[in-house]
């Protein structure tokens, strides 16, 4: 980097600004930041654990240009970086971590056919219970300040982190390596296998996660690991070069990435020289920021925001379904909503569709028990609507069949001051819908801190809650399951809590890894469910609009968070 | 005067400790739980309660707690205040409970950002705030002192965060330009056209109301001063009338304003929170904002704690400044 400012009057060498500004911006980065924007999350398939399949191709915004080496792209953080270390991170550091780190394989919720095979070339089930891992030799470490030498991973270092999350409390991924038996490296450290303590369907959705990824082990253990708050070492597409706290982070391509190009002669990626990560927390500056040109990328909050800076045709825009929802949540072991007929009148209440007109402007869909980026796990539209469908008749019915009375005074309460648009806007129609169908609602808005500390501690009898983002079926299982999706029979006790055969049937359908028994196990779940009256209401999901400038090119789509594996996109100054 | 700086000085201290003790129980007492929120809510109960003993909210809160029963008193060799205060007396500021870094550290990066906008906006105010207010006074009820007195009341009524939102957002919208937002900080030495490209807008919102406020009180000061008898007395003796105003007006009305320059500075604090997060400035208000929205114990009562230090001693200055500019105030 050049030196002071004062020093061009005196080497008369290129000034910085000039050389700032010849420096590329661009920024693909900030793709998933709306998909994972809530604090991370696993990426994942929708389906149970399968085997190995022939490498699938990268679904992409198709471009017709040759793709193009070099430039940096620019994206905006609303979110500081925590720290780099893969385990205990959160917040924005979570985001970036595809970039920086490896995965063994990685399956897309919203994309079953897309398959990232990175640090495992392939993998074998050959029971229920064990996993047995090819690692793929030349996933070389990148340059770094951590003392970590460029080496290929192995098997160890997949140990070694997995073990680590297991013993680190605070780890994101724990209650996922808390399942596994036992797990080892071949002699040769080119094979990891693992057994886990029970099938679990879900393997598939979690192994890849940006939670659990795989880090040298040199990085995770001693003097490297306690310097992980400003630095990291991966074999990741990027290397981390600076970080500065409330600043940004600069990453730059990592020259050891193993990753060719099979649709560009095998060109080496990523293509970008790097991605400048800015921090920028207020909205209005990081439209801003965008529309001036200093970020590449910018996610509109809504698709309003998005149709108005898309009148210019100044943009390309990449719409993708997004993993969330707001939901309505039911206390089973307070009254009344101990009463089916009570959750199932709250249940017909809803109509959906008013939501998806009058906050998404018609860029959403209506969700079942599983919200419908899930894909087929979900029951298709028509047969979900027979059993929650929008009918304020039939509420009133089910109120005055299990009080006698017409209407019914209900206590829910809800984060007052979400900063979250769609939540305020979600707000007063639901009210509106509640009151139609018999309820009295008893207000009881809350701030977001103590909504969250009664949230979590079953501190409510009903909540209209939050965005919620569930990249796979699990916790919306958990969430009709008498532990709740803590398991720690605290936060969110379902409907399991009064029909035990329901909590029975989730248990299995978490331990079908058969694909087609799993999809037929939990759609008949489904069923069952509506039948006892859900006590988790998702509403409805919406569509993410992100916006790029021009130049970004070869933009991954409809991947969900696994977008963050690609890396084949491109900056094309011309 | 020196026992008089000894005595401000210890209230100071007493001010401090309440105001400290004041803080950390209110952010105790509001509820949210930041080991939760650090967590996400799908941790289990253990995971929660390792984060809460790795922060240290599984210690009492104070050294002392009074009990109701027998022992009455109870001392705690760790508790969180008394373990946050050593900390503080001893150089040590902790750690932040969000990202795990030294708040010592993340303070020293980010005074000098703070520094500058506060500077850049003194300087800003005083450059504005009193020529107008000279011109206001001087042309009492003319023309251009209904546009100083005008622009001044709306510089006081509009909200900080309102008009930075505007400054950010309608150049961009007009002519396509926006300041550097987000990124790396530019040092004044490194790059000074940068440095300001990313400090005068900010600096200039924050200016507009610490100015107008400066201006109202130059004029009202100035003309009270230009009503005294030697005013006229200075004009009789054939003064030219810039000397009158200058020399003998100016000098002698300027003590309240170096009042309020001194508050005002102590404010700016407050407005620098707002500030620095919308033109995205590193600094320690944009620090203090995003500590008091993820409940960073160790942050808030560390910033708290050291606003208040800077207010206890600018009001120290400023009144010491009195003796300085008037020397007919002597402090017993």
């Amino acid at each position: 980097m050049a030196g002071s400012f004062w020093d061009k009057y005196t080497s008369r060498r290129v000034s910085r600004r000039r050389a700032l500004q010849t420096a590329g911006v661009a920024g693909a980065a900030g793709a998933a930041l709306l998909v994972v924007g809530c604090g991370g999350g696993d990426d994942g398939g929708k389906t149970p654990s399968g085997e190995a399949s022939p490498g699938a191709s990268v679904e992409a915004t198709k471009e017709t240009g040759t793709p193009k080496r070099g430039g940096r792209s620019a994206a905006g953080s609303t979110a500081d970086f925590d720290t780099f270390d893969p385990h205990t991170a959160i917040a924005a550091s979570v985001t970036y971590f595809p970039r920086l780190y490896n995965v063994l394989v990685n399956f897309s919720s919203l994309d079953s056919s897309f398959r990232f095979d990175d640090l495992a070339t392939s993998y074998e089930h050959p029971d229920d219970l064990t996993y047995v891992f090819a690692i793929r030799p030349g996933v070389k470490v990148g340059p770094n300040t951590l003392g970590v030498p460029e080496r290929d991973l192995v098997a160890s270092d997949v140990v070694t982190s997995y073990d680590r999350i297991k013993t680190l409390p605070q780890s994101n991924a724990i209650a996922f390596i808390q399942k596994f038996a036992s797990q080892e490296a071949s002699a040769d450290d080119m094979t990891y296998t693992l057994k886990m303590t029970d099938p679990y369907a879900f393997f598939r959705d979690r192994i890849g996660g940006t939670i659990n990824t795989i880090a040298p082990k040199e990085a995770l253990t001693e003097p490297a690991a306690s310097q992980l708050k400003q630095a990291a070492a991966g074999a990741g597409p990027y290397i981390l070069r600076a970080y500065t706290e409330g600043q940004g982070a600069t990453l730059d391509r990592n020259p050891n990435y193993y990753r060719k190009d099979e649709n560009n002669n095998n060109e080496q990626l990523p293509y970008a020289d790097g991605i400048d990560v800015k921090i920028i927390t207020d909205r209005a500056a990081l439209r801003t920021a965008f529309q001036d040109g200093q970020l590449t990328s910018y996610g509109a909050q809504n698709v309003n925001e998005a149709k108005e800076l898309m009148s210019g045709d100044r943009y390309n825009q990449v719409k993708d379904p997004v993993n969330t929802f707001i939901s309505f949540a039911m206390n089973p072991t307070q009254k009344p909503w101990d009463d089916d007929r009570i959750r199932q009148a709250a249940m017909h209440a809803i109509n959906r569709q008013e939501y998806i007109d009058r906050v998404y402007d018609g860029e959403a869909k209506a969700n079942g028990i599983l919200h419908w980026p899930l894909g087929d796990i979900a029951l298709p539209d028509d047969e979900r609507d027979s059993y929650q469908g929008y009918d304020p008749q039939k509420s009133k019915e089910l109120i005055k069949a299990a009080t006698g009375n017409d209407t019914i005074e209900v206590e829910v309460m809800w984060p007052a001051d979400s900063a979250i648009e769609e939540h305020s806007l979600h707000l007063p129609i639901w009210l509106q819908q509640m009151e139609a169908a018999g309820f009295k609602i008893k207000a009881r808005p809350e701030a977001f801190s103590t909504w969250l500390d009664d949230y979590t501690n079953l501190n409510y009898a009903a909540s209209l809650s939050l965005n919620q983002v569930y990249e796979y079926a699990e916790f919306n299982l958990d969430w009709q399951h008498s532990e709740g999706p803590a398991r720690n029979n605290i936060y969110g006790i379902g409907v399991g809590k009064l029909y035990p055969e329901i909590d029975a049937e989730i248990d299995k359908v978490k331990a079908t890894t058969e694909p087609e028994e799993f999809k037929k196990a939990i759609l008949d779940l489904q069923r069952h469910i509506y039948e006892k009256g859900p006590t988790f209401l998702p509403l409805v999901s919406p569509y993410s609009f992100t916006l790029y400038q021009k130049k970004i090119k070869n933009i991954p789509s409809g991947l969900g968070a696994s977008g963050l594996y690609v890396n084949t996109w491109y900056i094309d100054e011309a | 005067m020196q026992t008089f700086i000894v005595r401000r000085l210890l209230i100071g201290v007493l001010i401090l400790f309440v105001l400290s003790v004041t803080v950390f129980l209110l952010l105790r007492i509001v509820p949210g739980d930041p080991a939760i929120q650090k967590c996400g809510l799908n941790c289990k109960e253990d995971q929660i309660k390792a984060i809460r003993h790795e922060l240290g909210l599984d210690k009492p809160y104070f050294p002392v707690a009074f009990e109701g029963g027998a022992p009455f008193l109870t001392f705690n060799t760790a508790s969180q205040y008394g373990d946050w205060l050593k900390g503080v007396v001893t150089g040590d500021l902790g750690t932040s409970t969000v990202n795990n870094r030294p708040v010592s550290e993340s303070i020293r990066k980010r005074f000098p950002v703070t520094l500058e906008l506060m500077l850049l906006t003194l300087v800003m105010t005083i450059f504005v705030g009193i020529p107008f207010g000279v011109v206001s006074a001087v042309w009492k009820n003319s023309p251009a002192d209904l546009l100083v007195r005008f622009t001044a009341i709306f510089g006081l009524a509009v909200p900080v965060f309102w008009v930075a939102t505007l400054v950010l957002i309608l150049p961009q919208e007009w002519w396509g330009y926006a300041p550097p937002l987000g990124g790396r900080y530019v040092h004044l030495m490194d790059n000074p056209f940068e440095n300001l490209k990313q400090f005068l807008p900010p600096a200039a919102v924050l200016a507009l109301s610490s100015a107008a406020g400066v201006m109202r009180l130059t004029r009202s000061s100035l003309l009270e001063t230009l009503r005294q008898d030697y005013m006229r007395t200075a004009r009789a003796k054939g003064l030219r009338e810039r000397t009158v105003v200058f020399s003998h007006g100016l000098k002698n009305s300027l003590i309240p304003v170096v009042t309020v320059l001194g508050l005002q500075m102590a404010g700016l604090l407050g407005g620098a929170l707002i500030v620095e997060q919308i033109f995205t400035l590193p600094g320690l208000g944009d620090y203090t904002f995003r500590a008091l929205f993820q409940k960073d114990f160790e942050v808030v009562q560390t910033m708290t704690l050291y606003a208040g230090v800077t207010v206890v001693v600018l009001n120290l200055a400023v009144d010491v400044s009195y003796a300085w500019l008037d020397p007919r105030i002597r402090y017993s």
